[in-house]
């Protein structure tokens, strides 16, 4: 969890830009949402902890025919939008524990390097050695004139930890370079919003400087009142400046609940807040690659609004004759679903801005997770569910894929985009090259 | 350094008058027509002591010659006339002198022909009317005007606006280095401490040993804690090179600048930059622990602006904690420092969206973290009254006094009335503060004592008033001389003040940062950037002992035979040191040195990049040390290169190539002083020799009483100049400047004298005669409002332009 504690360097750093760098009266319009491109895509990839309770997760039935499970069931009314990937696995081995290399290679299919991190009983391990794919695929849009956007990428958290290690980063802009989730609404609304609301902030002031201004200039001689009429000029030019720029770019700003405290217990609230904002963001076309990150890996969120006391890491250990935790963790992996129908409801009732159908249909959800399971820590099988027409996979299936790399899956998410890669991550694991779904 | 950069022209436009005279360096005399009509300066701030004094008896004599035989091309009041000469006369030579240039050249087509008798009261007529300094001020005395916060302002207002909340960071202690703390063991477990001391070292290679062999644990920490100086203000770039966990900490306590908890093997160097303000000091940790890595090593450095990638010395880390600093990072466009002196005159976009931006940046960093700020959590909406209060209290603090309750709701009630958001309203209560006229042009506004606190805080701290200085205001107290003196001597004492003195010491030689210095490489091949940075970092050390001691007497500026020097220094600048010896203050053979004039980056600074440069050390020399008026440079002339010339000596050339008649008119004051700094090259280098040739450093200066003096080097020219009345008034004026960003003959046209006196009188010290300057700011003279123009019945001729 972000502590409240957020300093300006934090602040400033999560916004990814010096707080010195604020340029007023940016004309956005050159970053604006290009309507003539005739097929917008974009992919959200959405990351929940420490693996699901695999029978009560995948669909038992393979093809167009199945039933979702428990765990999946809040995603019903998308069934016919939705591909289920049994079979996945995570291949890359080396330094780090199972939970580590889970997140730490979850995107970027490639080894993390030697170094410090000593989880339980593997090897230690530092940072990824290479990008991520959701960068990997932002550089190729925003390399491309008819595909750029504001932000190329936006990286949203919810309950991330306030501490860079190997467990607490799934995207990376290159080795050892892991980019932070920005987990705090308030800072993601900063970001993207920022400097908009200053300029409020700002017109709303000037009424009274220019007050002030006059005040003061009754009290000075007439050869130092010439110095403030400049000063007030400059309001006057200013504010005019200001209001022409506001009329430029009037895409809507959305409304912040405020003052709602970043912590555990407010995990729900800042779910919604967070995803209410990315769709916004989807929109005005701030970027086409989002990743969406609960907790982190050994996430240890308490889902006191589900009645659990115990943290999620705690009880993905117990083992499977362990009934109660079984159920406890099925239910934490149900709200995470919940979580995502929402989202999916919301980009479903969104008509895409300037395009044909919804913005769903444009968008390609990724779900995923580090581990297969919990308490074994299993690297197979790890949780791949996509839901949406972004990337023009053939949808409404439950795919069982025996155990294939997922390399092969991350080099099919760069060639929806039409970025064929030759291979993503560790070459050795992307033999068969991207996994066909279409 | 460029060879056209700051050279001094030598070329002027046409004049009347010039009948060619060869050049004559070592006899003035011969060229006195030309300096008269040369040294036409226009400054209006060089001033003698002679405001009290009466026409002589033979004014009206005078007067009847000049308006006879002079008038018709100098014009009524000497402002010169377009058919015949139309360059007004003006200048600093003293009377005597005046007389002789106008008996030998005037009247034009018949020199010669007045008596020196007629001549001298023509000379005391046009001296007293429009001539001299003093009658230039008289008729046209420069005014107090309005200007609004400096950046240097501005910043460590807002920094200062925090001290209620967070405190200010303790005095410097003697005492150098961090705290460090041993710890072996787990975290929360079986963790105990093994040692305690204070250490100031950052670079350490354990390999696989121990720190310390007390430790019988395989997992150890270290934590150096404390504060860190910075000596100038601008970007820092740090640089932590570690193989076990790391985190560096530079004026945050909580959040990392460097957060290497992951070390990846292949890479262990990590690099931040930070911006911060001069002066000051920040709070500063180094936390490592090892838990399983293979090997341990550690190793901070910084790279200061401008600077190089170094260690970070000792002297710059105490082991006394600072609070976390609120810094505006926001660039500025740079104060208008044409005068000689950076003042907030200049009103343009530029600044004002500045400013606007940095109060948006301010109230980023407020709302980021209210909580650092703020005893309450404001986003709790039952705090809103809390948070309230807390910005009636800064607001009232930056405008200087205490809020009314409509000061009250204009600033802040207002804001949290039309915004749900606790954050926002604080931002904007930001906003419409630090953009305020209140805040920007200070002592307008407020009873006499909130005025004369404000005035102080900006003319010593370049700040706002601290709490005790506004208890006193509101006691009303604070405008009492008796308060003022009591107020100044506590302040005198304070960083803030000393890094004013330091800035102004910079100033005064020219070496304020920003200006790389490079040399020629095959002429130099020693001269590096490691060489500039430790030069720098000597002279530093050097004026330290000026900024920070307010009873030294800074006539030692020019007196020292000693050099701060290091190991490396030391190889280059005649000292016998180990090469990797830290820098310690070492005197060197008697007439090497004498003090600050001949530092070698001073030397090096004015100097070409191949030669030493006898131009840019008179002209230095002359303006800045002796506050002579030489006129500005009208086009730039390049060096004849040695190779044209060959046999000839840097002064030789020198001498040729201004040894025209129309050049002489000002070099004839600029090579004798600046000849006599001809033993140091151009990386500051003592030599005794060039071209084979022993160096000739004699030169001469005539005073302003009209006595000539001879010099046989720099180091006769730094005592002539330690004892210099010029030199005194010189530097008191423009140490008054400095701090009160005024001219100082607004504030009477004999200050410069009395301020010169009391430094003489209290035995140059910093203190007295800033307790003095202190007092003179606070009685500002203020313009009324209606503008009447004081100086309508002395001023009919058009007034001269400034520099």
């Amino acid at each position: 969890m972000s502590s409240n504690y957020l300093t300006r360097r934090a602040f400033a750093q999560q916004l990814g830009i010096g707080t010195a760098a604020l340029p007023f009266l940016m004309n956005l319009s050159s970053m604006a949402p290009g309507f003539s491109t005739p097929s917008r895509q974009r992919m959200i990839i959405i990351f929940s902890p420490n693996g699901v309770v695999p029978p009560n997760f995948w669909p038992d039935e393979e093809g167009d025919q199945f039933n979702l499970k428990r765990i999946m069931a809040p995603l019903e009314p998308f069934k016919n939008k939705l591909l289920t990937l049994h079979g996945v696995s995570d291949r890359i081995r080396g330094d780090g524990d199972n939970h580590m290399r889970g997140i730490g290679c979850l995107l970027t299919g490639i080894e993390l390097y030697p170094g410090n991190i000593q989880g339980g009983s593997d090897t230690p391990a530092g940072w990824a050695s290479g990008i991520s794919i959701d960068q990997e695929i932002k550089n190729y849009l925003q390399s491309r004139p008819e595909s750029q956007t504001r932000f190329g990428s936006l990286e949203f958290g919810v309950g991330v930890p306030n501490r860079a290690d190997t467990w607490t980063r799934m995207v990376y802009s290159g080795p050892n370079k892991p980019i932070s989730p920005i987990d705090d609404p308030y800072a993601m609304f900063n970001k993207l919003y920022g400097q908009r609301k200053d300029e409020e902030s700002i017109k709303s002031i000037l009424d009274e400087l220019q007050a002030d201004l006059a005040k003061v200039s009754s009290r000075v001689s007439a050869a130092d009142r010439k110095l403030l009429d400049e000063h007030q000029a400059l309001v006057r030019d200013f504010e005019k400046q200001l209001n022409s720029a506001a009329s430029e770019t009037s895409h809507a700003v959305p409304e912040l609940d405020p003052n709602v405290e970043d912590n555990n217990d407010n995990i729900p609230k800042l779910t919604r807040m967070q995803m209410d904002m990315m769709v916004h963001a989807m929109m005005a076309d701030f970027a086409r690659v989002y990743t969406f990150q609960f907790t982190n890996s050994v996430g240890q969120a308490k889902m006191r609004w589900l009645g659990i006391e115990e943290d999620h890491h705690g009880l993905s250990h117990e083992p499977d004759t362990n009934e109660e935790a079984v159920e406890k963790l099925t239910k934490i992996n149900i709200w995470y679903s919940e979580q995502i129908a929402y989202l999916t409801q919301k980009l479903a009732d969104t008509p895409e801005p300037g395009g044909e159908g919804s913005m769903l249909d444009h968008t390609t959800i990724v779900w995923t997770n580090e581990l297969g399971k919990g308490n074994s820590h299993t690297l197979e099988n790890i949780p791949f569910v996509l839901i949406g027409g972004g990337l023009g996979f053939r949808m409404g299936r439950s795919l069982k894929l025996g155990g294939i790399s997922h390399n092969r899956l991350l080099m099919s998410l760069a060639h929806g985009f039409g970025h064929h890669v030759p291979s993503f991550g560790n070459p050795n694991h992307c033999g068969d090259g991207p996994l066909v779904l279409s | 350094m460029s060879h056209s950069a700051a050279l001094p022209s030598v070329m002027h436009e046409a004049i009347p008058h010039n009948t060619g005279v060869p050049m004559c360096v070592a006899s003035p005399g011969l060229a006195l027509q030309f300096l008269f009509l040369g040294m036409l300066s226009v400054c209006i701030f060089a001033a003698f002591s002679e405001a009290a004094q009466d026409p002589p008896p033979s004014f009206d004599a005078g007067q009847a010659i000049y308006r006879e035989q002079c008038l018709s091309c100098h014009g009524e009041r000497g402002q010169g006339s377009t058919e015949h000469y139309d360059a007004p006369l003006h200048g600093d030579l003293s009377t005597n002198e005046l007389a002789r240039v106008i008996q030998e050249t005037m009247p034009e087509g018949a020199p010669g022909s007045l008596s020196l008798e007629d001549a001298s009261r023509v000379a005391f007529y046009v001296h007293h009317e429009f001539y001299s300094p003093m009658a230039q001020l008289r008729n046209s005395p420069p005014k107090v005007e309005l200007t609004h916060l400096t950046t240097t302002q501005f910043r460590q207002s807002v920094l200062d606006l925090m001290s209620p909340f967070t405190g200010r960071p303790s005095e410097w202690k003697a005492e150098q280095g961090l705290t460090r703390h041993i710890h072996q063991g787990d975290w929360g477990k079986d963790r105990k401490e093994i040692e305690k001391k204070v250490d100031g070292r950052l670079v350490w290679d354990w390999g696989e040993g121990k720190p310390i062999p007390e430790i019988d644990h395989e997992k150890w920490q270290i934590r150096w804690s404390g504060s860190l100086f910075a000596p100038t203000t601008g970007v820092y770039e740090f640089y932590l090179d570690a193989t076990v966990r790391a985190n560096l900490f530079v004026n945050d306590d909580a959040v990392p600048l460097i957060d290497a908890s992951v070390v990846s093997f292949e890479k262990s160097l990590n690099t931040a930059t930070i911006f911060l303000i001069g002066g000051h000091s920040y709070n500063f940790a180094l936390d490592i622990s090892r838990h399983k890595e293979p090997k341990a090593r550690v190793a901070v450095e910084w790279k200061q602006p401008g600077g190089i990638r170094e260690t970070i010395a000792e002297r710059n880390l105490s082991p006394t904690w600072s609070p976390t600093a609120l810094l505006c990072d926001t660039p500025f466009p740079p104060d208008d420092s044409s005068v000689g002196y950076e003042r907030g005159s200049n009103i343009s976009r530029e600044w004002y969206e500045a400013n606007i931006a940095a109060a948006i940046n301010i109230g980023n960093q407020l709302t980021a973290n209210l909580k650092r700020w703020m005893p309450r959590d404001a986003n709790d909406p039952n705090n809103a009254d809390a948070v309230k209060s807390w910005c009636h209290r800064w607001v009232s603090r930056a405008i200087r006094r205490p809020l009314s309750d409509d000061d009250k709701r204009h600033f802040v009630d207002s804001h949290f009335e039309s915004d749900p958001s606790i954050p926002r309203a604080v931002k904007k209560v930001c906003l419409l503060t630090l953009t305020s006229p209140e805040f920007q042009y200070p002592a307008i506004e407020g009873t006499p004592d909130e005025i004369a606190a404000a005035t102080l805080a900006l003319t010593l701290w370049d700040s706002i008033p601290d709490e005790w200085m506004l208890q006193s205001a509101a006691k009303g107290e604070a405008h009492t001389e008796p308060a003022i003196l009591a107020m100044a001597d506590r302040m005198i004492s304070d960083q803030r003040f000393q890094q004013k003195m330091r800035s102004f010491l910079h100033e005064f030689l020219g070496t304020t940062t920003g200006k790389e210095l490079t040399k020629d490489s095959q002429k130099f091949p020693d001269f590096n950037e490691r060489l500039s940075a430790d030069l720098r970092t000597s002279l530093e050390l050097f004026l330290d002992e000026f900024a920070t001691d307010p009873a030294i007497d800074l006539r030692n500026l020019f007196r020292s035979d000693a050099l701060y020097l290091n190991g490396n220094l030391a190889k280059h600048y005649g000292a016998e040191l180990p090469a990797d010896a830290p820098f310690q203050k070492i005197a060197l053979p008697a007439g090497q040195r004498s003090g600050v004039l001949t530092h070698p980056l001073v030397m090096a600074n004015l100097a070409y990049h191949n030669n030493s440069s006898p131009i840019h050390r008179g002209v230095f020399l002359a303006k800045r040390v002796l506050g002579r008026n030489l006129r500005p440079p009208v086009d730039a002339i390049i060096p004849i290169p040695e190779e044209t010339v060959p046999g000839m000596n840097t002064r030789e050339r020198v001498a040729h190539q201004t040894s025209g008649a129309m050049c002489q008119s000002c070099h004839r004051v600029i090579n004798p002083l600046g000849f006599t700094m001809e033993n140091y090259d151009a990386i500051g280098r003592f030599r005794t020799e060039e071209l084979s040739r022993p160096i000739d450093s004699t030169g001469s200066y005539i005073a302003a009483d009209g006595r000539e003096v001879a010099f046989a080097g720099a180091k006769d020219l730094s005592d002539f100049l330690a004892a210099s009345p010029e030199f005194h008034q010189a530097l008191v004026r423009q140490l008054f400047q400095h701090f009160v960003k005024q001219p100082l003959p607004a504030f009477g046209l004999e200050k410069s004298a009395e301020l010169a006196k009391v430094f003489a009188d209290e035995g140059f010290a910093s203190k007295p005669l800033m307790k003095k300057v202190a007092i003179l700011a606070t009685q500002r003279p203020i313009e009324p409002a209606k503008g009447e123009d004081r100086s309508v019945s002395l001023n009919e001729s058009p007034r001269p332009e400034k520099p």
